[in-house]
């Protein structure tokens, strides 16, 4: 074994100076510190008057005093640490893009939002105010309704006040009496065959004829579903001479000339009167 | 007696008397001058970091040393590095900073037995003195050897032949 060849191989593995200046270097850097002077020997600049006289010397009231540099001791430029990393410029390309990075457009952001937070109360009393009207539309209108207001019966009592001024009436033909307030109308009523109830126009007297029963409680009552639009108003007359104001009414899916429901003031219920009725003028 | 009580100030001086020492140990292990630049670096900054006292340049030394063989086996297995063949190292000698081929030869040698052998061979220390350092067993010290020995002899042999 040639131990002087490996020695001699070892021996050639040495630094040169420049490397060793170099690594000398990145120690003292890297373990915090630089050169001969160490960081308890850089002292604040205010901590170093160099003429304590000029320094605390008097200024007159309402004199300024000039800046004297020569008081201070300056910090030697060697004594501050390199930086330990290299700067690296980064391409303003490859910078991502930040809300308010423009210098045409102000960053108003936190203004905005305080602005937000002021309105809110008044934001939550608009809505609470909104929300009370509309309880209240909504209540009008669903209130009279559950009372009863609005019907189907108080609509087409409208109807008959509106055309029962001006009914006329004409003598009846003869009836038969009843003893029932409403009228038993006998077929044998009816003074023209020829005439329908599609024939009738608003204010003409109705002699109707074909009731059904002469009892008012029998078949000739109608179930109010199965009675149409209001025809408008007419006198019906007894066999005993009497006439009353009625309300004509067509059947739902009945052609008027073959039947219309009447409705008597003294009472609420209709009844089938049957076509054909005759018009007397 | 402590021979350096105040690292900080006293760094040059250290620098001074091991660079070489470090440098080497940390080229038998690394194989580029980059690298072992970077190792000598860190063993010196962890000596100042350290505060650590010796009772005498020698300790020092050993310490350095110490120091310095760990931190590469620590580096190379870090950083999964595969001992590279003999061709290899050789073909790398003939254009990098590696003069001589028994260098190269010393250089291909197993991690575990580097720090020895330069101890040994390059340092001149016994093989107690280098188990010492490297906090070793004696008799580990010197299976190292001599399997190392086995190695260089075979491999020189060959190469000059």
């Amino acid at each position: 074994m040639k131990n002087e060849k490996i020695v001699h191989a070892l021996d050639s593995i040495a630094p040169d100076e420049s490397a060793k200046r170099r690594m000398l270097e990145n120690i003292k850097r890297q373990a915090g510190f630089e050169g001969e002077e160490t960081a308890a020997d850089v002292k604040p600049v205010s901590a170093v008057p160099a003429n304590p006289a000029a320094v605390s010397a008097p200024v007159p009231r309402g004199e300024t005093k000039p800046f004297d540099s020569s008081a201070f001791t300056p910090i030697p430029e060697a004594s501050f640490p390199e930086a330990p990393f290299e700067e690296v410029l980064i391409p303003s390309e490859d910078l991502p893009d930040l809300p308010h990075a423009s210098v045409d457009e102000p960053v108003t952001y936190r203004h905005e939002e305080r602005k937000q937070q002021m309105s809110r109360p008044w934001a939550i009393g608009i809505g609470i105010a909104a929300c009370l009207v509309l309880a209240a539309g909504v209540g009008a209108l669903t209130i009279p309704h559950f009372l009863g207001a609005g019907s189907s019966d108080n609509r087409s009592a409208s109807v008959s006040m509106e055309n029962s001024a001006a009914v006329t009436g004409n003598a009846a033909e003869s009836a038969s009496s009843g003893e029932d307030s409403a009228p038993s109308i006998d077929q044998g009523a009816t003074a023209g065959p020829d005439q329908t109830y599609s024939e009738l126009s608003w204010n003409d007297t109705v002699y109707a004829a074909g009731v059904q029963s002469s009892d008012q409680s029998d078949a000739a009552r109608l179930d109010p579903t199965e009675v149409g639009d209001s025809l408008g108003t007419s006198t019906a007359a007894s066999l005993d001479g009497d006439t009353q104001d009625v309300e004509v009414f067509a059947m739902v899916g009945i052609d008027p000339a073959a039947a219309v429901a009447v409705r008597f003031p003294s009472d609420t219920a209709y009844y089938l009167y049957t076509a054909p009725v005759s018009e007397i003028s | 007696m402590a021979s350096t009580p105040d690292i900080s100030s006293d760094i040059e001086a250290i620098y001074a008397r091991h660079v070489d020492t470090v440098y080497r140990v940390a080229y038998t292990f690394m194989g580029n001058a980059a690298d072992t630049e970077d190792v000598v670096q860190t063993v010196f900054v962890r000596l100042i970091k350290s505060g650590k006292t010796f009772e005498n340049t020698e300790h020092e030394k050993a310490w350095l040393i110490n120091v310095a063989a760990n931190y590469c086996k620590d580096v190379l297995k870090s950083s999964a590095r595969k001992n590279v063949g003999l061709d290899t190292v050789r073909e790398q000698a003939s254009t990098q900073d590696v003069y001589d081929a028994t260098l190269a030869v010393v250089l291909a040698l197993p991690e575990r037995y580097k720090d020895a052998v330069y101890l040994y061979y390059y340092e001149g220390y016994t093989s107690a003195q280098v188990a010492q350092i490297l906090d070793q067993s004696p008799s580990t010290v010197r299976s190292h050897l001599s399997e190392a020995r086995d190695i260089l002899r075979g491999q020189l042999r060959g190469g000059t032949a």
